[in-house]
């Protein structure tokens, strides 16, 4: 940061966005070409700095002294903007190198995007920066600019400086900077710090927003993301950005792209963990507010950048128009928000000052013909009404209503209250200039009361969300050696029945007893044991799909009903896949039907281990009702999972079933994610189903698969 | 009859403006030489009225260095029959 | 009776250079409907066949229904082959008449009747010599069927042909959405806009000259005059422009600034102000903004055009203003001479002075001359991008296409691209 009061220490990234001087290195003079178009935005949005150009052969650019390397500027250099033709900027950067420049911001494209020449260029680049210790901002960017008058940097392809404002946002695609710089343009949005960040070679959004987290001049962080790399690393830096002291919220527009490594997964689990469902549930746990528009970012940007923030769900209305009002009430009620019932005192003094055709009850109706006496006075008392924390003014423009004295009451009301205001002002043209005030002095105004409803949820969703405790993880008791002892027996692929079973076991999930028998007799002894109907479930590393091949008997009572399901079963095998090798057959007791539940884990290729979670059969299936979290996953985490699904009330006795053993659900939740956590061989893990049984049966599994990576990827 | 490097040199003076004196064999045409997007374009065609020789525009764009434009016109030139001086 | 539609004079078609490169030239509109299509109407054809050069069989056969240079298509049927240049209006014979080759004053085939019997007799491995075969085994007549010569022909042509058209096509009223407030002058009668079209509030529609065709989904926007004759194609979208008398706008285009008689076949954008007057434009130009076109001279004489860069034509008319080929494309404030010819998958980067009369197809214009530019391959990937945000893909049928045009057209370039080193060798400093 720089140097001035109340600052506190320097930072890596300060170089990007605080240098005090800057070489611009493949200038030309012809006006109207990317390389002049960016020299003369530095230079003529007020850097505060020293701006060198670097052009071979030209005396000057714009009248400024240009010099033909970088290496023959006489002073310092703090930062350099490339914009060289991708073939020849490795030469620039090793001589920004050897200049001891800090950070290089390159425009040029022609890397990665283009193909692997260029993704070879690329790794060049980054190559001599992370030796030569310097930041590098892109390739393939449009730039960086911030809005803090100690610095007035606008080292991008913006003609002109968006307005100061408090507002950071980070792109990865040029196209959506201009465009969102013209929609802020137009509804009087500032930012504080731009960026594009293009290739991220070098700097990433994470260490981006890491920064901003400790900019003074940043209270809101925007972020347009189309592939994520290290989601596990957004999701850690985002937890400690979005709680504790100095936490800021982070909005995401995250188009469908992610980076796909691995193969389509057979299981469940894998089909159904598609890149956007697991990011949507992901990047929720990590505090990130997603958005699906712009107009949705800005709408809770501005919320929560001009606005308190509230202390509560609990809003106040306040309309001219009984239609609005309503729809207004209920997309509130629809988000999330709550109506309250006023206080006597304000039900009284809502009395007093309004008519008596006025609705004195939350929405509050000051009717048609009211003028902005009336606003003043109905606003200032849901203002102070303690079961109130925010308030939303809406206004129709009816021929009496005096709409900028309204305006001014909205802004004199905002100003005596730390509670959260918004306004709706319905009537494009006609309500301007009411707008234009409410713009002026920082109430977010939207065309529709939806809009504000939404953007008060995001805002109280933060708030929440910041306050809430941060998650902790507390391992359960579990035989990790153990279950490396069966992995590492087994190869790359599906493990046999035995070993998943055995590995769950390990790892202290409700299995049933169960034995891996090698023989008729064997198999006969131990269903005598158990003394319980048993299932016969033949065990081969190349049969996938057992019933196909009547791989499966069930309801065996007694052991010559088990000598002979185990004949008839070999024999059938033999005779439909002769080559499959047989290792034997788990035989196990019976469990009851009843309801199920499934559990997966998968090894995502962005996020890491994540769980998935819902309930068996048609619900997966068809309803594809199911949740997703990041393993390691807290009991916290395990008991939201569980009533997140929409199916949840099935499992506490809806329709006549009996209540299920959900705690034992939510322990083995639990473990699956420390499982998937500890054994990074473990690709994908399908428990389909878990019979849930009521909470003194306690829960079975019944069925599992996992899929193991090879051998060396531990 | 001057060498073909006299002569790309001082076409490429010419086409950039620059003293031929200046330019060395291992100078890229953008990054010591400054030449501009378009100048590319021009330095190609300058090169082939020079040297009576048609270039494939992709290879000749690709070409990076006034020692490597060197060799690029003298293969190209005894492809195409033309004689040189290339000392 | 099939009806066979002939584009096989490899000579003759290239009077329609620069438009009539990259497409049959039964595809070359004039009015609302395209030549195919007024040859259909005319002759009522049952089923339809086409014979096109080679080298547009690939991507022809993919976008349409018909046969393209299937020797199968001669057959089980009565036929009538007809030359693709023949005006339909004028083809008055009787369809189901006896089999005859009917011949030009020059020897030039205008069409052939041949009843399905006869058609089993003719043999040729290819369509020419099949062609040959039934002017040796068939009666032949002489006739003088007018016939289109040239792209400004139709250009020429268009206002008529928009008038013919609307009556002849029958659809009138109002099936779109028009918003208020919003004005028609002349009749509503004379005034055809479409189911999907929307008109936004503020356009005046004056069809007191001519009926106006609003196609489906055209969008019109505010403070937009659209007088007629004129036609607009399905998708297309009006920005608040003049369009004079005269116009005929395919599908997909973005229409700004000025327009005065000129057809755009489809898929092009001129944005912004500007003046686009007789010209006709090919499919997926973009003219910059201020781009802008003479198509009068100063001492009002006939105007002439270079066609193949060499020799100018004269046109017989006063007003004639620039034929651009697909896939050009011009920076903003392009200046183009009366009679300007602008061949295909050309760029242009305005000097401020007028273009010359003649830029050969994939040519550069940089600092004021053609060049090679940066090739061949950097056009294809712009056409690529350009089609893909419409939602066409540039294919390697595509490719082959224009690979052929560039040979096709290598003569001028050549000569020009020569031509250019030298004036610009000329400017360089001592």
């Amino acid at each position: 940061m720089p140097d001035q009061t109340g600052k506190t220490e320097s930072h890596p990234l300060d170089s990007i966005f605080y240098p005090k001087s800057i070489a611009v290195l493949g200038v030309t003079p012809t006006p109207d070409t990317v390389p002049n178009d960016i020299f003369r935005n530095i230079l003529t949005s007020g850097y505060t700095g020293v701006l060198y150009p670097v052009a071979p052969f030209k005396r000057s650019i714009y009248a400024v002294k240009a010099y033909r390397y970088v290496l023959d500027i006489p002073d310092e250099v703090d930062q350099a903007v490339i914009v060289y033709p991708s073939n020849v900027c490795h030469k620039a950067v090793e001589q920004c190198g050897q200049k001891g420049v800090k950070s290089v911001i390159m425009i040029s494209a022609g890397f990665r995007e283009v193909g692997p020449e260029g993704a070879k260029r690329e790794t060049r680049i980054k190559k001599i920066c992370d030796d030569c210790g310097m930041k590098l901002i892109g390739p393939n960017c449009l730039g960086v600019i911030n809005t803090d008058p100690i610095s007035m940097l606008n080292a991008s392809f913006a003609r002109k400086m968006p307005a100061r404002g408090r507002i950071a946002f980070l792109s990865q695609s040029g196209a959506l900077c201009t465009a969102v710089l013209d929609y802020a343009l137009g509804k009087g949005i500032g930012f504080s710090k731009f960026v594009s960040f293009g290739n991220k070679a070098g700097v990433t959004e994470i260490d981006l927003i890491r920064y901003l987290h400790k900019d003074p001049q940043t209270d809101v962080i925007l972020l347009y993301l189309e592939e994520l790399r290290d989601g596990r690393g957004l999701v850690e830096t985002a937890r400690q950005i979005t709680r504790g002291p100095g936490a800021k919220p982070i909005l995401l527009i995250k188009s469908g792209r992610t980076v796909q490594g691995a193969d389509a997964a057979a299981s469940h689990t894998g089909s159904l963990a598609g890149e956007d469902v697991i990011s949507d549930a992901v990047l929720r746990e990590a505090g990130i507010i997603r958005v699906d528009t712009i107009d949705k970012l800005f709408n809770s940007a501005i919320m929560m950048t001009y606005q308190p923030p509230p202390r509560g769900r609990r809003l106040a209305i306040v309309t001219n128009a009984g239609g609005p009002g309503v729809m207004a009430t209920d997309a509130a009620v629809n988000m999330g928000l709550e109506i309250p019932r006023f206080e006597a005192e304000t039900t009284g003094r809502l009395k007093t000052a309004l008519p008596a055709a006025a609705n004195i009850k939350n929405p509050v109706d000051v009717i048609g013909d009211a003028r902005a006496d009336r606003y003043s006075a109905a606003l200032r008392a849901v203002l102070d009404d303690d079961n109130v924390d925010e308030a939303l003014v809406i206004l129709t423009p009816q021929s009496m209503t005096d709409i900028e004295a309204i305006a001014e009451c909205v802004v004199a009301g905002s100003q005596s209250t730390d509670k959260p205001l918004a306004c709706s002002f319905m009537g494009g043209r006609d309500v301007q200039t009411g707008i234009d005030i409410l713009q002026a002095a920082r109430i977010p105004h939207y065309i529709l009361p939806e809009w504000a409803c939404s953007a008060l949820v995001d805002s109280n969703a933060f708030n929440e969300w910041k306050n809430s405790p941060a998650p902790e993880f507390e391992p359960l008791d579990v035989d990790a050696a153990a279950a490396r002892a069966v992995m590492d027996s087994a190869d790359e692929g599906y493990m046999r029945e035995d070993q998943c079973l055995d590995v769950l076991r390990a790892y202290g999930f409700p299995v049933p007893r169960y034995k891996l028998c090698t023989s008729a007799d064997d198999a006969a002894e131990f269903a005598a044991e158990l003394s319980c109907p048993v299932v016969l479930r033949v065990v081969s590393p190349d049969i996938l799909h057992k019933f196909d091949v009547k791989g499966v008997a069930l309801d065996l009572d007694g052991p010559e009903a088990v000598r002979g399901a185990w004949n008839d079963m070999m024999t059938h095998i033999a005779e439909v896949m002769p080559q499959a090798r047989i290792i034997g057959a788990i035989v196990r007791g019976m469990i009851p039907h009843g309801r199920e539940v499934i559990l997966g884990a998968k090894r995502d290729s962005v996020f890491g281990p994540t769980v998935m979670f819902g309930l068996g059969g048609l619900f997966v299936e068809v309803f594809k009702d199911v949740t997703f979290a990041l393993a390691p996953v807290s009991a916290r985490r395990a008991a939201s999972m569980v009533r997140s699904v929409k199916a949840y009330e099935l499992l506490t006795g809806a329709r006549g079933t009996k209540t299920a053993d959900v705690s034992g659900i939510e322990e083995c939740i639990r473990r699956l994610g420390q499982l998937v956590s500890d054994h990074q061989r473990i690709t994908e893990l399908d428990i389909n189903p878990m019979l849930v049984g009521s909470s003194d049966a306690g829960n079975l599994v019944a069925d599992v698969r996992i899929r193991l990576a090879p051998a060396d990827s531990d | 009859m001057a060498t073909l490097e006299e002569r790309v040199k001082a076409v490429t003076g010419k086409t950039l403006n620059i003293d031929p004196g200046e330019i060395q064999t291992e100078h890229s045409f953008t990054f010591d030489l400054g030449a501009e997007s378009v100048q590319s374009v021009e330095l190609v065609a300058m090169f082939e009225e020079e040297f009576g020789i048609e270039m494939d525009e992709d290879a000749a764009l690709a070409v990076e260095t006034i020692g490597s434009a060197c060799e690029f016109i003298a293969r190209v030139c005894a492809e195409q029959g033309v004689a040189v001086d290339t000392d | 009776m099939k009806l066979i539609l002939l584009d096989i004079d490899a000579e003759a078609r290239r009077n329609f250079d620069p438009v009539g490169l990259s497409r049959p030239l039964f595809e070359l509109r004039c009015g609302i409907t395209n030549l195919a299509e007024k040859l259909i109407a005319r002759t009522r054809a049952d089923d339809v066949a086409c014979f096109v050069p080679d080298y547009l069989a690939g991507v022809y056969s993919a976008e349409s229904t018909w046969p393209v240079n299937d020797m199968g298509a001669l057959s089980g049927d009565d036929l009538l082959l007809v030359n693709a240049r023949v005006k339909a209006d004028s083809l008055t014979i009787e369809t189901a008449g006896p089999s005859e080759v009917c011949l030009s004053e020059d020897g030039e085939l205008l069409y052939a009747r041949v009843r399905a019997d006869d058609v089993e007799k003719i043999e040729g491995a290819c369509i020419n010599s099949w062609i040959d075969n039934a002017r040796q085994t068939l009666p032949t007549v002489r006739a003088k069927l007018p016939t289109w010569n040239y792209a400004w022909d139709l250009m020429l042509a268009n206002p008529e042909g928009l008038t013919a058209d609307f009556a002849a096509l029958g659809r009138s009223g109002i099936e779109g959405s028009v918003e208020q407030p919003n004005a028609i002058r002349g009749s509503e009668k004379d005034v055809f806009i479409a189911p999907g079209a929307v008109i936004h509030p503020m356009v005046v529609l004056d069809a007191t000259g001519g009926p106006i065709y609003l196609d489906e989904g055209v969008e019109v926007y505010p403070f937009t005059r659209i007088e007629g004759p004129c036609y607009v194609g399905a998708g297309s979208i009006l920005l608040g422009a003049n369009c004079r008398e005269g116009n005929s706008i395919g599908p997909v285009c973005r229409i700004g600034g000025e327009l005065e008689e000129s057809i755009i076949q489809g898929y092009s954008n001129k944005y912004h102000d500007g003046f686009l007057g007789h010209a006709y434009v090919g499919q997926w130009v973009n003219l910059g903004a201020q781009t802008s076109n003479s198509d009068l001279k100063n001492d009002y004489s006939a105007v002439s055009v270079i066609l193949d860069g060499k020799r100018p034509l004269d046109t017989g008319s006063t007003k004639v203003g620039a034929l651009i080929g697909d896939h050009t494309k011009t920076s903003i404030g392009t200046l183009m001479n009366t009679g300007s010819v602008v061949g295909a998958m050309a760029l242009i980067m305005a000097t401020g002075e007028p273009l010359p009369k003649f830029i050969p197809s994939f040519a550069w214009f940089l600092k004021g001359v053609s060049t090679k530019g940066f090739g061949k391959k950097k056009l294809y990937e712009t056409a690529r991008m350009a089609m893909s945000r419409r939602g066409k893909e540039f294919t390697g049928a595509h490719e082959a296409m224009f690979d052929a045009i560039f040979e096709l057209t290598a003569e001028p370039r050549v000569a020009a691209i020569k031509k250019g080193r030298k004036q610009m060798a000329a400017r360089q400093h001592p």
